[in-house]
């Protein structure tokens, strides 16, 4: 009797190298070209994640906004641009082009935002987040690859800059692609 | 379930020592003179060995080692060593990771610790600011410490359940609790500080720190309730629902608080958390 050994479909002889982490702090942008990496953010509240990508320079962004308008303190959106969707996000884009990046190709995405059971609306910061990136974007005619946004739960996101996948994972969820 | 039911089943749960609660009881009854504190204080040598430890640490950068309480109340002030007090008394519980919630080991310490420093921020503030600097510290820094119970009974089951009710519009996190458990985190937290014979004052701002009571007066849970709401936007806001959570129009106004006003707050609570970050418990 003989046994013959069928290796399954697809096998893979050789682990794929795990990705490093290349982490954007609350508040702070980081735009790379580096493909054995991945920009990661972590427990995106009512604050904005916005990830660009050139898939033909291979370079990304991901920036994590706190709040809608640098006009509530201006001396601290000169020293922390990031912290501000109005001024992080053409930060994020001149550092791509920077890079290499090319306005046209760039594919963006966005996330985050997420809010509290506000029915009197006290806590609106989420909501004009989105409000304030969907403006500035509309303005400035970027269109959006993919978005989620709102919502009750935080997002951690990660983007891949061999190819620009971003995915997102909720607490006690499967992590999922965007 | 109950509260003190699922109380009866957690093993291994870090008791305050009976200095950290006759300190804050003397906190409590504004009845805390310096001397007394000291020799409260002096009297847990646990207590006394970490707060010696933490003094003669490089951060200070002191000429002389510290030796005694008293010495180090006169070099780093009464809140620091109030902080250190409360960090060896609660960090042991505070710091775990909490699987039942999907949360990490530190996150919920560092919630904590940044909703400890925002009471403190908004009650300096507000001129409502009737309650003690060092029990909103504390009431911030305990108020979600009912989750590290509620997380053992969340099996992966209940937790799913928990999860699907988030979901659904309007559902708070504290209700899908009561709807799974038969209790919430913020009752099995006031239970326990009760068991701990912990003053009433304390329990109340645990216990309702999601459904504060602001009239007449601001109270305790109307201080935290604020400064965690503000804490999950200017920091991590870890595990599952963190967001789905009631907010209380009246509590903001009752401690004076406008719109704007709260923009300002999360930035300043940002601005915190890099020391806020640096305070690891170390057990």
């Amino acid at each position: 009797m003989s046994i013959t050994l069928t290796p399954p479909p697809n096998h893979r002889w050789v682990a794929p190298t795990p990705k490093k982490n290349l982490i954007v702090g609350m508040g702070d942008m980081l735009a790379s070209n580096d493909v054995s990496s991945q920009l990661v953010t972590y427990s995106l509240g009512s604050c904005v994640g916005i990830t660009i990508y050139d898939p033909v320079a291979k370079v990304g962004g991901l920036l994590h906004a706190m709040l809608p308008d640098s006009a509530i303190n201006l001396d601290r959106a000169a020293a922390r641009p990031y912290m501000f969707v109005d001024t992080g996000l053409p930060a994020m884009f001149h550092a791509a082009y920077a890079l290499g990046g090319a306005k046209a190709r760039l594919v963006i995405k966005f996330c985050g935002g997420a809010q509290f059971l506000d029915d009197k609306k006290i806590f609106r910061i989420g909501e004009r987040n989105v409000e304030a990136v969907m403006g500035m974007l509309a303005r400035n005619g970027v269109r959006l690859a993919a978005s989620e946004t709102g919502g009750h739960a935080s997002r951690t996101v990660r983007l891949d800059l061999a190819n620009g996948n971003v995915t997102l994972e909720i607490p006690g969820k499967q992590s999922y692609l965007l | 379930m109950k509260a003190d039911e699922l109380i009866a089943k957690a093993k291994n749960l870090q008791v305050p020592s009976p200095a950290v609660v006759s300190l804050l009881g003397m906190l409590a009854e504004e009845e805390a003179d310096n001397e007394e504190i000291i020799q409260v204080i002096t009297r847990d040598s646990v207590i006394s060995s970490k707060i010696l430890g933490s003094c003669n640490a490089a951060v200070y950068g002191l000429a002389t080692p510290v030796t005694s309480i008293d010495q180090a109340v006169l070099y780093i002030g009464h809140s620091e060593i109030h902080r250190l007090v409360m960090t060896a008394a609660f960090g042991g519980v505070l710091n775990q990771a909490l699987p039942g919630y999907a949360i990490g080991e530190q996150e919920l310490w560092q919630h904590s610790l940044l909703t400890a420093h925002v009471c403190v921020i908004i009650s300096e503030r507000t001129p409502h600011g009737v309650i003690d600097p060092a029990i909103a510290y504390t009431g911030g820094l305990i108020h979600d410490i009912g989750k590290n119970v509620i997380s053992r009974a969340l099996t992966p089951e209940f937790q799913g359940t928990l999860m699907e009710l988030i979901e659904q519009p309007g559902h708070s996190l504290l209700a899908a609790e009561r709807a799974v458990l038969g209790t919430d985190h913020a009752e099995v937290g006031a239970c326990l500080l009760r068991k701990w014979r912990l003053p009433e004052l304390l329990i109340e701002g645990v216990a309702h720190h999601h459904k504060p009571a602001s009239r007449p007066n601001v109270k305790l849970s109307t201080l935290v309730h604020v400064a965690d709401l503000i804490a999950h936007q200017a920091g991590n806001s870890p595990g599952i629902g963190s967001y789905a959570a009631q907010t209380d129009a009246a509590a903001v106004t009752a401690l004076g608080l406008e719109a704007a006003d709260l923009e300002k707050l999360v930035m300043d609570a940002y601005d915190t958390l890099a020391e806020v970050a640096g305070k690891r418990v170390v057990s």
